[in-house]
């Protein structure tokens, strides 16, 4: 008896529910679907017409990034040039080849991998491989100063020229210590 | 676009923008936000040029409305959050209640529904509902539990436990000021 009391009551209270919730989602105002639908219209229109601008605005952005890049990569080859390799004569007794020769030999494939590391014996045998200088050091030319000497000596009187020539042969002569004669010492101190 | 596609699509905004609206409002409640919300939709089924081959036109209509009008209480949210002061009046949705603002909340219509004003006191106990609650059982007044399920993307056994559960919650509320209504005379 009371859980039909029960039942009916929440049936009661379901139904009020249920008519509460009917006018619960009916909004208090809904414009017309017609005018609904000119605004929608309207608003694809404005859409389509902006697409192209806006391809067209994307586009020229990408045409006017890739100037810029090619711009600034030729200013900084400009300025940035590649250093120029001075050209060196070969030593004497290396024969060079012939251009023609050059151009037809087989072109060096480089290695992308790491270059294998020299052992000191072909690195022996390449610098024996290499042409060797007939003076050792390398003559340099004069200095200002030796140049200088070297003229006085030529234009300078006969009797100059002989002397520094007599001088020049004992250059080289050991100076004999024993022959050297000193004054003692005590006799010059007592004179101060 | 062929005028024969503007046509069916202009048919389907005719038949389609009440039932729109009233899921917008049924998440937003403010009327120009769930406006807003169903035009969005509409625009956004013209822009996927999808209405010439829907299956069930209503589940669809149902389903981009929805998001659109979650996606409007996500962004307001954000809105809010990130301090901006937003456009238009707070709807229910986006409202962060402390304990004691809900429990006033849930006592005020109490005191109308005192007043017999049943049916609007009942449409501010639906509003204290919890979210996961009051969505389902708003929706539910035009869609079964498989329509709300395919539209709010969950399982069709979440809604019917979400929708018992609302209704249990709405009949205690509502027994509760039945009796204090009899204590008070």
């Amino acid at each position: 008896m009371r859980d039909d009391k029960r039942v009916q009551e929440n049936d009661e209270l379901d139904s009020r529910i249920d008519a509460a919730l009917r006018s619960y989602v009916e909004p208090p105002q809904m414009t017309e679907p017609r005018i609904i639908l000119a605004r929608i219209m309207e608003r694809a229109q404005i859409e389509r017409s902006a697409r192209p601008m806006r391809s067209w605005f994307w586009g020229a952005a990408a045409a006017a990034a890739c100037l810029v890049a090619v711009a600034a990569a030729l200013w900084l080859l400009q300025a940035h040039p590649a250093p120029k390799i001075a050209w060196a004569p070969a030593a004497p007794g290396v024969e060079t080849l012939p251009s023609v020769a050059r151009s037809q030999a087989p072109a060096i494939r480089r290695s992308t991998h790491a270059r294998p590391v020299s052992t000191s014996r072909e690195v022996a045998a390449r610098s024996a491989a290499l042409p060797k200088l007939d003076v050792f050091p390398t003559p340099r030319p004069l200095s200002p100063e030796e140049q200088a000497l070297v003229s006085f000596a030529k234009q300078g009187p006969a009797a100059v020229q002989r002397a520094v020539l007599q001088d020049q042969k004992h250059w080289d002569e050991v100076t004999a210590l024993s022959s050297l004669q000193m004054p003692p010492q005590a006799a010059h101190q007592q004179d101060q | 676009m062929r005028p024969e596609d503007e046509a069916e699509f202009a048919g389907l905004v005719e038949r389609q923008w009440p039932f729109a609206c009233r899921v917008a409002w049924a998440v937003l409640r403010q009327a120009q936000d769930a406006e807003d919300a169903a035009q969005e939709a509409f625009l956004k089924i013209w822009r996927a040029q999808a209405w010439g081959n829907l299956g069930d036109e209503r589940a669809y209509v149902a389903r981009v409305a929805w998001r659109a009008a979650v996606d409007r209480v996500r962004d307001s949210s954000l809105r809010r959050r990130s301090g901006q002061a937003p456009g238009h009046t707070r709807h229910r949705a986006e409202q962060e209640l402390s304990p004691e603002e809900i429990a006033d909340r849930a006592q005020s219509p109490e005191e109308i529904v005192v007043a017999a004003n049943w049916e609007s006191a009942l449409h501010r106990l639906i509003d204290s509902l919890p979210e996961e609650l009051r969505q389902p059982l708003a929706l539910s007044a035009e869609m079964n539990s498989r329509e709300i399920a395919a539209t709010m993307g969950i399982a069709e056994g979440t809604v019917r436990t979400r929708l018992m559960r609302a209704r249990q919650m709405l009949r205690e509320k509502m027994a509760a000021t039945e009796e204090r209504r009899y204590a008070g005379r």
